[in-house]
């Protein structure tokens, strides 16, 4: 009975697994009660293969996609192109969404003759790229006979489908993105890869803010050429340079003429060219884009302007030799823009800010008019990141690594002493603002955006985080007058010396106990007692940090704290 | 950046998520099963059946139900919210196939008759062979009808019955599958 037992299991499997079975031959072989049992189980396999069937004729999409491929349990088909799927699927390894780009089988197959393919040997190179605005590449494989790419599940809308719905950028959001996608560039070519279809479609604005490239390191792989096959399934060929819609090689300088063409896009909500064709594109490309508009021009200013065009010339060489040269030039943009706007922009955000802001800068008025001396301000701090592709607004909470660089961004509505207040993990507390070597001190100018540290002998500073690990917590001070508790810590610093780091003061617990009771904090009693209880985290019985306040009286106090985790 | 929470992927986690009122697993349970469950009906039901109400409103309607009753249906094990759901489309599709032979009009014909347009599944396989199949399905455990519904029916891998039944791995759902099948073969009996 036990080889015919096996056989009956085989055949069981078999069924399980939807394989074929000789059911004449199987059938002709027995009889009795076994016969009819096989004839059952026969009866089984061609229910199961006429769901199977319909399956495949109704939902092809459900038949094709694997369930999981490796470890990654796949959840949901994001995009499909000819070559490719995109999905969003669940890596039980980092415990987290990704993005898995998963080329069909037969473009695995096709590819697969002489050991890795390029997409391999590039998604390999492309994963040592570690970039803020460069989407995480977690690795690419080749699984289940289909090579996949996956990475970041970068959540948010695509430049493409923002300018759809809000319309263009502002030029300063122009210009950022251009810094911050140059950036990526910028890493992206240092691992000695190329990202080979920058587009509006291929960036994200993620929740933070942030523009990140993404679909990376799959254009070569997975473009239809237009050469070969028009615009292709994934898409547009428009930001193409020239020169590859000739059917030459991408550069370092495609790349920056995409980027170029992806920034007019944004500024002006229209594709470069306006075109039936992509025989009319590769003949129009070759003679540049059109001018920007008169009323884009304005917009952007001749210096922003004059970067996009740059970029985005037909003729290679007339183009910007790398990412980081276009990137130094957009910076260099956005400080003009920012210094001629600090002059003007105060008075009109202060126009345009919220009525309670007009109602209190009305009773400051009213208040100096009377000659009242508690009078109401407003005060206006956020936290600054700095990249080598710009600086982003911090909250509360954010992270803070190794390296990174933090600014203050601060705006007052009468001259005020600012002082900002750092402590780390041991307890230790330093005065990081004023300095005696800082080219900007107290008093701050009324209603005039700074930048603190600012400058020191005309370049620009940052505070640098110099540890890893904790926490890494700021108290910033505001005070009509000199707050003489500090002004103590900072008489006892020794005399700066150029090309000496800055020796910060350290500030005692006492100065810091003696801010409680100077202002701003009666509102958080309950919690100055919880943290007393606590005992030990001064920095907690000041309330938090969280953006523009509009009715201050006497001192301001605010903390901050920023993640700073050892990894 | 925070991760979202992990895929539900048992089905009682979806199911008891979906009781407790999350919008998010209440959807992951219809993506997950309309689709094929949806082909699965569309094979069962005749053609001359379908005049009114079409297969997919007609599963859509039972899930949505399913879902709402929730608590009526008490999450007692594996198996029980997928031979419900099954068993709740194939009543449907009995009720829609009584209401055609009732419909007043040229076609009418007495209940007792025997169906003159079967459902593409009878065409396939015969009366006689899906009779037995029903009746040999009928005297399975919830969780064997689960398990074959899951697979014979609505063709999802192993790799997914095993997490939407409960199995450890792969292998123990083909298991399971294969013993199923036994049994179901076994309980067919005897053609005539």
């Amino acid at each position: 009975m036990e080889p015919e037992r096996d056989a009956i299991e085989e055949l069981l499997q078999s069924v399980a697994e939807g394989t074929r079975v000789d059911w004449e031959g199987t059938l002709e072989s027995t009889d009795g009660a076994e016969r009819q049992h096989l004839a059952n189980l026969r009866d089984l396999a061609r229910i199961a293969d006429f769901h199977r069937d319909r399956i495949a004729d109704t939902q092809p999409e459900l038949s094709e996609l694997p369930e999981r491929w490796g470890d990654l349990v796949i959840l949901e088909r994001l995009g499909r192109g000819a070559h490719s799927d995109v999905v969003r699927a669940w890596d039980p390894k980092l415990q987290r969404e990704v993005a898995l780009k998963l080329l069909h089988r037969e473009t695995s197959a096709g590819s697969a003759a002489g050991g890795a393919t390029p997409l391999e040997r590039e998604g390999r190179a492309a994963a040592k790229v570690r970039h803020p605005h460069v989407v995480t590449i977690h690795g690419v494989d080749r699984r289940d006979g289909r090579v996949g790419l996956w990475m970041e599940l970068v959540k948010g809308a695509t430049l493409e489908d923002e300018v759809a719905r809000r319309g263009p950028l502002p030029a300063d959001e122009v210009a950022r993105l251009g810094r911050e996608i140059g950036a990526a560039l910028a890493a992206v070519h240092a691992a000695g890869v190329l990202h080979r279809d920058v587009k509006p479609a291929n960036i994200v604005r993620d929740a933070e803010g942030r523009f990140v490239l993404v679909d990376f390191g799959l254009g070569a792989h997975t473009y239809e050429t237009p050469s070969r096959g028009g615009a292709g399934p994934r898409g547009t060929p428009l930001y193409m340079a020239p020169e590859v819609l000739a059917g030459g090689a991408a550069t370092v300088r495609t790349e920056l003429y995409a980027l170029a063409l992806t920034m007019r896009f944004a500024l002006t909500g229209k594709h470069a060219f306006d075109v039936e064709s992509l025989a009319e594109l590769t003949e129009r490309a070759r003679g540049g884009a059109p001018s920007l508009s008169g009323a884009a021009r304005a917009s952007a200013g001749s210096a922003l302007s004059g970067v996009i065009e740059r970029g985005g010339a037909p003729d290679p060489e007339a183009r910007w030799s790398s990412a980081g040269e276009m990137v130094g030039a957009l910076s260099e943009v956005s400080r003009r823009r920012a210094r001629a706007s600090r002059g003007i922009v105060p008075k009109f955000a202060l126009a345009a800010a919220s009525l309670v802001l007009l109602a209190a800068v009305g009773a400051i008025w009213i208040a100096e008019r009377n000659g009242a001396t508690n009078v109401a301000y407003a005060v206006d701090a956020v936290f600054l990141r700095h990249d080598d592709s710009g600086a982003r607004r911090l909250g509360a909470g954010d992270r803070l690594t190794l390296g990174d660089q933090v600014s203050l961004e601060l705006r007052a509505t009468r001259p005020v002493h600012a002082y900002v207040l750092n402590e780390d993990d041991r307890g230790e507390r330093y005065l990081l603002f004023p300095q005696p070597m800082f080219d900007l001190g107290n008093p701050i100018p009324a209603d005039t955006v700074v930048v603190l540290p600012g400058t020191i002998g005309g370049r620009e500073n940052a505070w640098s985080v110099t540890s890893r690990g904790g926490r890494e917590r700021f108290l910033v001070v505001v005070s009509p007058e000199p707050v003489e508790e500090l002004e103590a810590e900072l008489s006892r610093l020794p005399a700066p010396k150029r090309g000496r780091p800055i020796e910060y003061a350290s500030v005692t617990t006492e100065a810091v106990e003696r801010l409680r009771g100077v202002g701003g904090i009666d509102e958080v009693r309950s919690s100055v007692e919880s943290a007393n209880a606590a005992g030990g985290d001064l920095f907690a019985h000041f309330r938090a940090l969280s953006g523009a306040e509009n009715e201050v009286r006497g001192v301001w106090v605010r903390h901050v704290v920023f993640e700073n985790p050892a990894e | 950046m925070e991760p979202d929470r992990p895929p539900l992927t048992e089905t009682q986690d979806l199911l008891a998520a979906a009781k407790s009122g999350d919008e998010g697993a209440r959807n992951e349970l219809l993506a997950r099963y309309a689709p094929r469950l949806r082909t699965w009906a569309s094979g069962r039901l005749p053609r001359f059946a379908r005049s009114l109400l079409d297969t997919e409103d007609l599963v859509q309607d039972v899930l949505l139900k399913t879902l709402e009753g929730l608590d009526r249906v008490e999450v007692r094990g594996p198996g029980r919210f997928q031979a419900y759901v099954r068993q709740a489309v194939l009543n449907r599709i009995r009720d829609q196939i009584r209401w055609a032979r009732r419909r007043p009009g040229p076609g009418e014909f007495p209940e007792d008759l025997h169906d003159p347009a079967p459902s593409p599944l009878e065409e396939a396989i015969g009366t006689d062979v899906l009779a037995r199949y029903e009746r040999g399905f009928a005297s399975l455990t919830e969780a064997e009808q689960e398990i074959l519904h899951l697979r014979i029916e609505l063709g999802f891998d192993f790799d997914q019955i095993a997490a939407m039944a409960g199995k450890p791995t792969r292998d123990a759902a083909r298991m399971s599958v294969q013993r199923a099948l036994a049994k179901l073969a076994e309980a067919m009996g005897r053609g005539t």
